[in-house]
């Protein structure tokens, strides 16, 4: 084994699956987590021949959840400290596209209805805009937490997220006031 | 061609999987069975599909260290339960749900003969949704 092999040589890949309900239908359900891949030479050097890629575990989509690696990551434990980097890079991207495209809805459900005198467009224009304005509030509450608390080691302390969602999450006139309370104080 | 069982894990999403699986009983969710016998039968007991599928709990027997934490109770995640990867595959079967754990035992002792010490967790899936299976790929 090649001790001085690095795992930029090798990818970690994060991937949206679905699975099929066993409810007896067979619908197809998208799950509230990634599988963890890693690719690459090291694979091959450590797994046998032919294999170039492996499941090594899964992360919770929501931010703060843990990463948890199946017992086959074992085999890549001096890479883990990098490949958990590599991980909480991947969650931050993702959160980044999910921003963007929450921007561009926010955008589209704004451009709605303003040629429109009629009461019924301007109702459901101000729903959508609602609906967007809310999911681009989420992408970017997600996003700060993603950031501050990048899964890369443990998974933080749920205490910590929520007191940094509170604080992100604070209207501007309570802080002003509650500052002003702190002056008289 | 035969799948072997020997490589299949466990992972709690909140618990984690540090736990030595010793093994895992099979996982069902039957219909029920709807008896539609009226007294003008005269043949058999005739017999109706129910609609709900009933998720079932399971026991999964794990090697006792006296170190490991165990996974706690009535904390609602996901269990996945990993198949063995198969040759030329990069993703195994995957069996996966959320649920919660019902039941930690002790290990029991027994001075009739000598064995490992093992205990049990009871597990349910909750059916919100319903447990999903990705195929090996």
């Amino acid at each position: 084994m090649d001790k001085q092999s690095n795992v930029s040589e090798n990818r970690v890949v994060l991937q949206q699956w679905f699975g099929q309900s066993l409810d007896g239908k067979g619908t197809q359900v998208e799950k509230a987590s990634f599988q963890i891949f890693i690719e690459g030479p090291e694979v091959t050097n450590r797994r046998g021949s032919g294999i170039e890629r492996e499941l090594i575990g899964f992360v919770g989509k929501k931010p703060g959840e843990p990463v948890n690696f199946l017992p086959v990551a074992h085999a890549f434990q001096d890479l883990l400290p990098q490949v958990r980097v590599q991980i909480a890079q991947g969650l931050i991207q993702w959160r980044e596209a999910e921003l963007e495209k929450a921007k561009q809805l926010m955008a589209e459900a704004e451009a709605m209805g303003k040629d429109s005198s009629d009461a019924i467009v301007q109702q459901y224009a101000d729903q959508a805009k609602q609906v967007a304005a809310e999911s681009l509030a989420k992408a970017e509450e997600s996003l700060a937490v993603e950031t501050k608390f990048a899964r890369s080691s443990e998974a933080p302390d749920p205490e910590a997220i929520k007191q940094f969602v509170e604080s992100i999450t604070k209207p501007a006139e309570e802080v002003e006031e509650s500052d002003a309370d702190n002056q008289n104080l | 061609m035969c799948e072997l069982q020997q490589g299949v894990t466990v992972l709690f999403s909140v618990s984690g999987g540090t736990m030595e699986v010793l093994s895992i009983d099979s996982f069902s969710a039957p219909i029920p069975v709807i008896d539609n016998t009226d007294v003008a039968s005269t043949n058999s007991r005739k017999k109706k599909p129910g609609q709900l599928q009933d998720p079932q709990q399971f026991k999964i027997t794990c090697r006792n260290i006296g170190h490991k934490a165990k996974p706690a109770k009535g904390v609602v995640q996901d269990l996945t339960i990993t198949h063995p990867l198969q040759p030329g595959k990069a993703t195994p079967e995957i069996l996966d749900g959320s649920g919660f754990v019902v039941d930690v035992t002790t290990p029991s002792f027994s001075s009739d003969s000598e064995a490992r010490q093992t205990y049990d967790i009871i597990w349910q899936y909750d059916g919100d949704p319903f447990p999903t299976r990705t195929m090996a790929a």
